[in-house]
């Protein structure tokens, strides 16, 4: 029995973590599946290592009812794989059955007397009630993923933002330019909160952005901070958003963020820079008019 | 609290557990083929790469086809190519172009960018993939070597440098020149067992 439980835990091992996952413009991976297709396995698992089978196998079931079961959890199983919204509720569904399978090993572990089916086991008392309290955690510590990171798409606004802090910065150089023409002296356009010029309107418009100007407005710092919020603790280690950083040099740097409001450090690497072609170009467009 | 079994129903246990086993391992290897194996069908590829002196700009576009006669979404995610000499890419937009033209959303997830795509029974989709790389050492690699995990090769595959204000120094993949100054190669059965890099320098 001990070398069947080994042996398959080498086959979870294998299948799960040995096995590298395909790199990107293929298919991933399970994704948001992911939850879903380790739950069963895994209470399999632990159901085995905490000894539960021993006791299971004494509860008398219907041939029918057992091969019901096996077909409403594949058809289930392959619906899960349909839309991730799918995925999310056969995710609990699974969840909800983990767990009730947690709290049953926890109370033969706790109270034996509490079980008729009691008598078949052979497994320490500790076992079951460990494996049990370990199979409702994972249970919720899946279901709780799956439920965070269904309709969880952070990245779409905050591209467009890129795409505005260097027109932004184009912008401010060549206003800085014409400042230094007239009066001898750079000076750039003070962004202030409301503004809405065709500049800074669009990526002022959430409140994500944060421009630090010197009092003599000879430099600045814009900071666009992560859009969408982070997930909740553990879950928001699985995910990453982008945190920016520009300044008159018109180069833009970036670094991945977990939290929204980190900013981007000054030695972050340089990411995107405003060209020459791109000031050229707002030079004309914006003061010949 | 242990009992004694007779020899008949241990046997009969024995089976069980393996039965029960068996599925276990079984759901395992399932899950796997529906995790890691592609669904639906990557056929063609056509990159164009404008190369300025220290940046270049990708747009991919991308040919799907589910063969099965029910819909299916597949996960999809975009290889990006950073590393110490290269910063990350930004500006990352990807869109359907056909059949329903639209903006497809993203999100990071365990490191990479990830979307799904959603195909009809027996459909083909178009995809538009494009970013931005900054290239401090006049050098870029874009990955090829992600079509192995669709097991099959793409039926053709198109890929072409444009110089803005460059010289082209090196391809590991021969390129050919055309009439408009660009220089490109074109692949058909193509299975890549390297991803393609390229050098240059600013005139």
């Amino acid at each position: 029995m001990n070398s069947l439980i080994k042996y398959v835990c080498l086959v979870v091992v294998l299948v799960l973590v040995g096995v590298s996952p395909a790199l990107a413009n293929q298919p991933p991976g399970p994704g948001v599946s992911l939850p879903q297709i380790l739950m069963l396995p895994l209470m399999a698992l632990l159901t085995a290592l905490g000894g539960g089978y021993s006791i299971l196998r004494t509860e008398k079931k219907s041939r029918l009812g057992r091969a019901g079961e096996w077909v409403a959890l594949a058809v289930l199983f392959l619906w899960g794989f349909t839309h991730e919204f799918a995925s999310m509720l056969v995710t609990c569904v699974f969840g909800a059955i983990v767990i009730y399978r947690g709290v049953r090993m926890v109370r033969w572990g706790w109270k034996p007397a509490a079980s008729a089916s009691m008598p078949g086991s052979d497994a320490p008392r500790w076992r079951l009630t460990l494996a049990g309290v370990a199979m409702c955690v994972v249970a919720l510590f899946l279901m709780g993923s799956a439920v965070v990171f269904v309709g969880y798409w952070p990245d779409l606004y905050q591209g467009g933002q890129v795409r505005n802090l260097k027109r932004l910065l184009a912008f401010e150089i060549a206003y800085g330019r014409t400042e230094k023409e007239q009066t001898g002296e750079t000076r750039f356009y003070r962004i202030k909160p409301g503004d809405e010029n065709e500049y800074t309107g669009e990526l002022l418009r959430h409140g994500n952005v944060r421009a630090d100007f010197d009092p003599d407005d000879k430099h600045f710092t814009v900071y666009v901070l992560p859009y969408s919020k982070f997930p909740p603790w553990p879950y928001r280690h699985w995910t990453k958003q982008g945190s920016y950083r520009a300044d008159e040099t018109g180069q833009i740097r970036m670094i991945w963020a977990k939290r929204t409001d980190e900013l981007c450090p000054a030695n972050a690497p340089v990411v995107m820079k405003v060209e020459e072609e791109d000031i050229r170009e707002m030079m004309k467009r914006v003061y010949t008019k | 609290m242990a009992v004694n079994v007779a020899p008949s129903t241990r046997s009969r246990q024995w089976c069980f557990l393996m039965l029960n086993w068996s599925a276990v391992v079984a759901l395992l290897a399932f899950s796997y083929l529906l995790g890691w194996s592609p669904v639906a069908r990557f056929e063609r590829e056509q990159i164009t790469i404008s190369v300025h002196p220290d940046h270049i700009l990708v747009d991919g576009v991308y040919f799907y086809r589910n063969p099965f006669p029910f819909p299916i979404v597949q996960g999809l995610s975009i290889p990006l190519p950073a590393d110490d000499t290269h910063p990350t890419p930004v500006d990352l937009q990807v869109e359907e172009l056909s059949p329903r033209p639209h903006v497809l959303n993203l999100r990071y997830l365990w490191g990479r960018p990830r979307f799904d795509l959603a195909l009809l029974q027996n459909e083909s989709v178009c995809l538009h993939v494009h970013y931005y790389q900054q290239a401090p050492t006049s050098d870029a690699r874009y990955i090829l070597t992600t079509t192995q995990p669709w097991l099959r090769p793409l039926q053709v595959g198109e890929y072409v440098l444009i110089p803005r204000g460059i010289k082209l120094l090196h391809s590991n993949y021969p390129l050919a020149s055309t009439l408009g100054g660009a220089a490109q190669f074109q692949k058909q059965q193509f299975m890549p067992h390297q991803d393609w890099v390229f050098s240059w320098k600013a005139q």
